[in-house]
């Protein structure tokens, strides 16, 4: 049927067309001009939540790093301070040896009374070094001096308590060292002697990977010696059965994923030399522990395992494997002796229980993966094997649990000195021995924490960078497509006004005469 | 035998007749651009012959009447999707200014206030603390409570709006319903004796088409030619009388709210699509489903973070809430820690470096009081933003395809009712033949007469 081309009709559809077209122009230069791919709502609802979110965990991460930036000043505050203990303790053995020879006089022991006091004094000082008006040794009671003279002796006043700090979504790092560590006037520690972090296993979740710091979802790249390279996306997986099994798939067996053979991360095997690399700036495979080069066909990742919590079962923990189960020890402690049965113990947080509740006033706590037993007061105690399982000693807790007398035997020392008792100034020159280890150990936690705070700074910074890359994926405008798009909408709108112009100057009453 | 007399009455038909014919063209091209004008068109028929023995001798043509050229379920269907256009349009204005209350797509007040609220208490718990940071996350508290007042206070504006524009639409409908009352009285004067009055039925028929704008209308029309108009089920328009809305306050579940009634018995309608619905359900659905999950985003940020503070204590407080209130507009910050930020809780104990509080506190911007899993404070906001994008995305999408709709049953209307200069042109020519012929007709018969008379 022919349809009636009246003049309404005519500009019905013309008029459309055009408002179609401007329209269409207008949506391209919107994006032109702001370079987003969604200015409205509208544009993009499910854009809209991922844009909201992008944004929020920008902040967050933002803070986040501004965490670490705060928390380093205190652990590098505590580094500086431990170095500066340590000084003084090398002084202290240096006068301890020297008046324990031979050549030692009655007035080098008098002016070395003098040396050890200002000593004192320094040390006193430095544990109560203060960085923004808190005091860094003095646990949470960060306001009060930690360590005062009290007639003649120093006392602690701080508690023993730790402060956390939030380094990522997932994560939170202890940053100070509470002084009573210091002072035997609280506590005798034994302990920390066997790494009890759990294996990496198949149903490990990903997330508790790096001692709890977790990993970077995203792709990575494996190469072999062949040539065959695969790009595997992890960003689905949840546990290291899930990463193993995209990776298996990926490379159809050509490269082989698997957890390494001390459980402690994971294992390529392959035709060499193997290569496993990021793909685009993603931290994927270095947060996995794998982002190397092997020489041959075995590519052996980094220890990527989780931390020890309560809950950790000690059948997942590789340094128990063979002393399981458990069985008996034998503590010493002010006088009494109590035998402990662990062999009913299946987690960590068991042995906890089985021990606070066996031994009046001390406690077993689990520090950095590390079983501490620590004793209420600054009696010795002794911890030993009490059946042919050798539990003691596979948990790290065997031997003898004392107070570090940091201020007590500088005082003995003192006192050695002024009367020129020469086996007094030995012992405690063999117990300056013990403290110089005890603060050796905290420098050395000291000095994980600050690898840590890299670790989380990295892993924050590679954060960053992949929610701002998903965030422009989601909202950023493709700059070559909208000015290809935004050209085809000008000709398309000139070409709209080109043909209403030519079809409203003819009509037959032009030609009528 | 037909006399020249007779011939000539003959011809005089078609002289008048193309006449007619040459004025509906003048007419047509006169009204090519008035809106809601349909053509018209001059029926014509051949007059009753005289019946003579030797056969029917035709005797001229004879004008029927004029008439308009309109197809009614068009007309009618186009009523029914302008009144759904109209509808959907309200709405997604409504929408338009939710969000442009809520802020833009990178930059939404609420979001930024919660962010800087929480990132606050991050840095508050911080070590090594700072306790003046206490100030930070009580401005950044403040801020938070000022941009949800703020949210409030634009919505209730917002309301205020619609119900001015429902007061607006209601008298503009009421004065449409009584031109259409006064056309019918008009239209029935006109056709009284049997003629219909086009242009008068015309412009009655563009009345309606406006009053569909504002709602849904269903049109009867009476032998009489006048016209019933029918709206949400009740007869406003009955020949020339005329029942009015009008607007009143009832009280609803929400407070006192603005609702149309026909005056008189002030019975509540319930309107069908149109540009009024449209305004009453951007009020009642639309713009109280942001207000309802915007309370709920206020009463569980207020629910938890007092869950943690009231654990918290300080030197001089202990069980202290930091927020009062339990939605958008009531939420506030305890008057006692606004005129002392020093009794914001950072720990369980009052040992400065306790940050377990403030922590806990910071970390409900990424999980909910129940732990992983559970859905945090920002979760449900942006479950808003969704919700509000995917609305307007979804009235954005129908008012375009009704827009289509609309465009194309407009364009057929303009095919069928619409001016053609072109067709109009090509009857001018028809006609002036027509007229030429039939007046050489009259001059041929004038030279005959002549011839006859130069014989006497």
């Amino acid at each position: 049927m022919t349809i009636r081309v009246t003049d309404s009709y005519l500009s019905s559809i013309l008029v459309g067309d055009l408002n179609r077209s401007l329209s269409t122009l207008l949506q391209q230069q919107r994006m032109a001009g702001s370079m987003r791919r969604i200015n409205s709502f509208a544009d993009d609802p499910r854009a809209v939540g991922s844009i909201q979110r992008y944004n929020s965990l920008l902040a967050n991460n933002d803070q986040y790093l501004n965490n670490l930036t705060r928390s380093r000043i205190i652990v590098d505050g505590t580094d500086v301070a431990l170095q500066n203990i340590s000084d003084v303790l090398a002084d202290v053995r240096v006068i301890a040896l020297r008046e324990s020879s031979a050549i030692a006089t009655s007035q080098s022991n008098d002016t070395s009374v003098v040396e050890v006091d200002n000593l004192v004094h320094r040390m006193l000082d430095v544990l109560n070094t203060t960085i923004e008006g808190n005091y860094i040794f003095a646990g949470r009671d960060t306001n009060t001096p930690p360590f005062v003279s009290s007639n003649g002796t120093v006392v602690y006043q701080g508690d023993s308590e730790e402060i956390r700090s939030r380094t990522g979504p997932n994560s939170t790092m202890a940053v100070n060292i509470p002084g009573d560590v210091f002072l035997g006037s609280q506590s005798s520690l034994l302990g920390g002697g066997m790494d009890l972090a759990p294996e990496v296993q198949g149903t490990t979740l990903l997330s508790d990977l790096n001692t709890g710091g977790g990993w970077t979802p995203g792709r990575i790249f494996i190469e072999d010696g062949l040539g065959n390279n695969f790009e595997v996306d992890l960003s689905s997986s949840l546990t290291v059965a899930d990463a193993l099994l995209a990776i298996n798939t990926a490379t159809g067996g050509t490269v082989t994923a698997t957890i390494s053979s001390d459980s402690t991360g994971l294992e390529f095997s392959g035709t060499g030399p193997l290569t496993i690399s990021e793909v685009a700036g993603g931290n994927t495979a270095t947060s996995l522990g794998i982002n190397a080069t092997s020489e041959g066909g075995i590519l052996i990742g980094r220890d990527v395992r989780p931390r020890s919590e309560a809950s950790t079962n000690l059948a997942d923990i590789a340094n128990l494997n063979g002393s399981l189960p458990l069985g008996t020890i034998e503590v010493e402690w002010q006088g009494s002796t109590y035998t402990i049965d662990f062999s009913g113990a299946t987690t960590l947080g068991d042995l906890q229980a089985t021990f606070d509740a066996a031994v009046p006033g001390m406690q077993m706590q689990i520090q950095d993966s590390n079983i501490v037993l620590v004793g209420g007061s600054p009696e010795t105690f002794t911890v030993v094997n009490a059946d042919a399982t050798n539990t003691a000693s596979a948990l790290g807790i065997s031997g003898t649990g004392t107070p570090v007398r940091l201020f007590g035997m500088l005082e003995d020392l003192k006192a050695a000195l002024e009367s020129g008792d020469k086996d007094a100034i030995r012992n405690s020159a063999n117990e300056l021995a013990s403290i110089e280890n005890t603060i050796y150990q905290l420098m050395m936690k000291n000095g994980g924490r600050q690898k840590d705070l890299d670790w989380a700074d990295e892993i924050l910074r590679q954060r960053d960078e992949r929610l701002r890359g998903n965030l422009s994926l989601e909202y950023d405008a493709d700059v070559a497509q909208v000015a290809s798009d935004l050209s085809r909408a000008e000709a398309s709108y000139q070409a709209s006004l080109l043909v209403t112009s030519k079809l409203y100057t003819a009509n037959l009453m032009q030609y009528l005469r | 035998m037909p006399g020249l007399n007779s011939i000539m009455d003959t011809s005089l038909s078609a002289l008048f007749a193309a006449q007619a014919g040459m004025a509906t063209t003048g007419h047509n091209i006169a009204n090519a651009n008035t809106p809601g004008y349909s053509r018209q068109d001059v029926m014509y028929s051949a007059r009753r012959p005289d019946i003579l023995p030797y056969g029917a001798l035709g005797r001229g043509v004879e004008v029927m009447g004029i008439r308009r050229i309109q197809d009614e379920f068009l007309l009618s269907n186009l009523r029914v999707q302008t009144s759904r256009l109209q509808s959907y349009t309200a709405v997604d204005s409504a929408l338009y200014e939710v969000e442009a209350i809520l802020g833009s797509v990178d930059n939404d007040h609420l979001g930024n206030a919660m962010n800087n609220f929480f990132n606050s208490w991050n840095a508050l718990a911080q070590p090594p603390m700072n306790t003046t940071l206490k100030q930070d996350v009580l401005a950044s508290a403040v801020s938070l409570v000022n941009d949800f007042h703020g949210v409030n206070e634009s919505l209730n504006d917002l309301e205020a709006n619609i119900e001015d524009n429902i007061q607006m639409e209601i008298t503009n409908l009421n004065g449409l319903l009584t031109e259409v009352a006064n056309m019918n009285e008009q239209i029935m004067a006109a056709e009284v004796n049997g003629e219909p009055a086009n242009d008068l039925r015309d412009q009655r028929d563009l009345l309606i088409t406006q009053i569909s704008e504002i709602a849904e209308v269903s049109v009867l029309e009476r032998e009489d030619g006048t016209k019933d108009l029918i709206l949400a089920g009740r007869t406003m328009v009955t020949r020339d009388s005329v029942t009015l809305f009008q607007s009143t306050y009832r009280q609803t579940g929400n407070g006192y709210q603005m609702t149309v009634v026909t005056q008189g018995n002030m019975m509540e309608v319930n309107l069908s699509p149109g540009r009024l619905q449209g305004l009453l359900s951007s009020r009642d659905v639309q713009v109280r489903n942001v207000r309802e999950q915007l309370d709920q985003v206020a009463a569980k940020l207020v629910s938890e973070v007092n869950a943690l503070h009231t654990q918290g204590r300080t030197s001089t407080s202990s069980g202290l809430s930091f927020f009062t209130g339990d939605s958008m507009h009531t939420i506030d910050v305890n008057s006692a820690i606004l005129a002392d930020a020093g009794l914001i809780a950072t720990g369980r104990t009052d040992a400065e470096g306790d940050n377990e509080i403030a922590l806990a506190i910071a970390n409900l911007s990424n999980v909910g009081l129940d732990g992983p899993g559970s859905e945090a404070v920002g979760d449900r906001y942006r479950a808003l933003l969704i919700d509000v994008a995917a609305n307007r995305r979804s009235f954005e999408f129908m008012v375009q395809n009704q827009q289509n709709v609309v465009a194309s049953l407009e364009t057929k209307m303009a095919s069928v009712s619409g001016v053609s200069l072109d067709e109009e042109g090509a009857n001018m020519v028809r006609y002036q033949n027509s007229y030429n012929a039939a007046a050489k007709v009259v001059s041929t018969v004038q030279e005959m007469y002549d011839a006859l008379m130069n014989m006497i």
